[in-house]
């Protein structure tokens, strides 16, 4: 096919000035902001560094950036481990296995506010089916929600309710592995335990690369189930990132800090995704 | 296909029969133990919010929870048309939905097209641009973003939340890209010799052909716009505006003591276009998803 430049940047123009208004500008603009102070009443004043030392001093900034790191580093190996034996599971002719994965799925497709608010329910320490459930084995459940010690946790556990996304695509990695590699091993007299850890992770790498990665970014943006369900709290506890830009930005209207903050959630985001590349050169296998 | 390493067990030791049969049939019910548990714990919560929701003001707050209330409350689900402006939500809610999925779907097809079958220069750099983009969380250009709109005057309108769907997004690009790729080149040369134009390629040839991706993502902008909290939220303050989804936290936060019954009916409410749509749609959500990861 020869060349049509003109034709070309006719047909992709609408993500080029999308991504020059909405992205790019944005982008740009952040930065610049986050060297004013601004209450979008008067008039924007530069500040140069200030914002940034600031937040060096702020320890809700810390406690921001400790909250969404540890959210992050406990949900996202986990999604992954859960997503991954419910794949196995599915993985395999059985009866009714059609129903099981309609079933395991269907928390996948709800989100946001409804869901959160299910959660809240569940995790009430008085009446909620969390606790009650605890109950029947003899144990005293926290007040989850309500407790500093327990609230991060909390949404952890419920970042596991959903792992459908994920565990189709390990499912389609699964069924991409050739039969024969199961075979040789098997001749090879490995066990079940060796086929596992020498063919099946192996030949799944690139899909953990892959879900991990979808994983962290979306990790860095939690916001409705902390907005909602918790606020922050108790005692920040579940200050996220995300959150603390919120309510800097909309609450305070503290642009300029709220912006500072989003320079920081962009590099953090950038420097921890070009890291899990660089470490999974050594670990991801590519066949193909 | 289902390459397990339990059905391996029983390939070699063909001579015992008796011993692995009873093995097999172990493993197997272990098998469907974990799927059972699994399962549950995927769809009890679900259960749950429906139960809650027809329970009593007082019903909700029973201890042990009774699992089917005696006298179901189905004016709960009333009470959530009567006590907020449900359909005012709704009717916002909808006009958002349908217009986004419209422009995501146009807009989208369009750059992919531009990306898989149009050879120009600088294709490629465009391509990784648009996957690095989808790394950049959202919230990260959320304040310039409302100082912009703010800008056009733009705030307490719909109009943030629909114009930005009409430029593409990098997912929908990236997934559509890859689908296109798939479609043999040589039905664009024969179009081309009976004279057909790229646009009218596009549109006659890859686009009908490509139905069941453009539904996947037809369903999964439904989903994403159907439940958007975020950019409402920042948006939309003017009570005439708001979607469902600020509209159930109004819920929540009108009342002194929260009514969860009620919010579990508000709930379940905004559930049910998602749960209806992925029943009927199902094999769409799958092809959607084994579609992006990776290749």
């Amino acid at each position: 096919m020869k060349q049509n430049n003109l034709a070309g940047y006719l047909f992709i123009s609408p993500w080029i000035i999308g991504f020059l208004f909405f992205t790019g500008a944005p982008v740009l603009y952040t930065f610049a902001i986050s060297g004013f102070q601004w209450d979008l009443m008067s008039t924007p004043t530069f500040i140069g560094l200030d914002n940034y030392v600031k937040m060096f001093k702020d320890p809700l900034f810390y406690q921001s950036v400790k909250v969404t790191l540890i959210y992050t580093l406990t949900s996202v190996p986990l999604q992954v481990i859960v997503a991954m034996l419910a794949a196995m599971l599915l993985n395999k002719e059985l009866k009714a296995m059609k129903l099981f994965r309609t079933l395991i799925y269907l928390p996948s497709i709800m989100s946001g506010v409804a869901v959160a608010m299910i959660w809240s329910w569940m995790y009430n320490p008085k009446f909620g089916l969390v606790n009650d459930v605890l109950g029947w084995f003899g144990i005293a459940g926290p007040e989850w929600l309500f407790d500093e010690k327990f609230s991060l946790a909390a949404l952890v556990l419920m970042s596991l309710w959903s792992i459908g996304g994920p565990m189709v695509i390990f499912l389609a990695g699964l069924q991409d592995i050739p039969d024969y590699m199961y075979e040789a091993a098997h001749l090879d007299g490995a066990s079940k335990f060796r086929l596992f850890w020498h063919v099946t992770l192996p030949m799944l790498s690139p899909t953990v690369l892959f879900n991990s990665v979808m994983g962290l970014i979306l990790s860095f943006q939690v916001f409705t189930q902390a907005y909602v369900m918790t606020g922050g709290g108790p005692s920040d506890s579940t200050l996220f990132l995300v959150l603390y830009i919120f309510l800097n930005g909309f609450k305070y209207f503290d642009m300029g800090y709220a912006s500072t903050l989003s320079v920081v959630l962009f590099l953090m985001v950038f420097v921890l995704t070009v890291l899990q590349f660089k470490l999974s050169k050594r670990f991801v296998h590519y066949d193909r | 296909m289902s390459a397990n390493a339990t059905n391996m067990s029983s390939v070699g030791s063909s001579s015992r029969k008796g011993r692995t049969g009873v093995k097999r049939d172990a493993s197997k019910l272990i098998w469907y133990a974990l799927l059972i548990f699994f399962s549950l714990v995927a769809i009890v919560p679900i259960l749950w919010m429906v139960s809650s929701s027809l329970k009593t003001n007082l019903g909700v707050f029973m201890v042990p929870a009774k699992w089917i209330p005696e006298d179901p409350q189905w004016s709960n689900y009333l009470h959530v048309f009567t006590d907020i402006p449900f359909f005012t939500y709704f009717k916002n809610t909808a006009i958002i939905t349908v217009l986004g999925i419209v422009g995501t779907v146009i807009s989208s097809s369009l750059v992919a097209y531009g990306l898989s079958r149009i050879k120009f220069k600088g294709s490629n750099i465009i391509f990784y641009l648009i996957i690095a983009t989808m790394m950049i969380p959202p919230q990260v250009t959320i304040v310039p973003q409302f100082l912009i709109f703010k800008q056009l005057g733009w705030i307490d309108s719909l109009k943030p939340l629909i114009v930005p769907e009409w430029f593409g997004s990098p997912y929908n690009i990236f997934l559509l890209r890859q689908f296109f790729i798939g479609i043999p080149k040589s039905l664009d040369e024969a179009a081309m010799i009976d004279g057909a134009g790229l646009f009218r390629i596009y549109w006659r040839i890859i686009l009908p052909l490509s139905k069941p991706v453009l539904a996947a993502i037809s369903i999964f902008a439904f989903m994403f716009f159907w439940n958007d909290f975020f950019k409402p939220l920042i948006f939309i303050n003017d009570d005439s505006l708001k979607t469902l989804t600020l509209g159930i936290m109004d819920f929540k936060s009108s009342f002194n003591i929260i009514q969860w019954n009620y919010l579990m009916a508000a709930s379940a409410l905004i559930l049910l276009p998602c749960v209806l749509l992925f029943f009927f749609a199902q094999r769409y959500f799958i092809k959607g998803i084994s579609v992006s990861g990776l290749k």
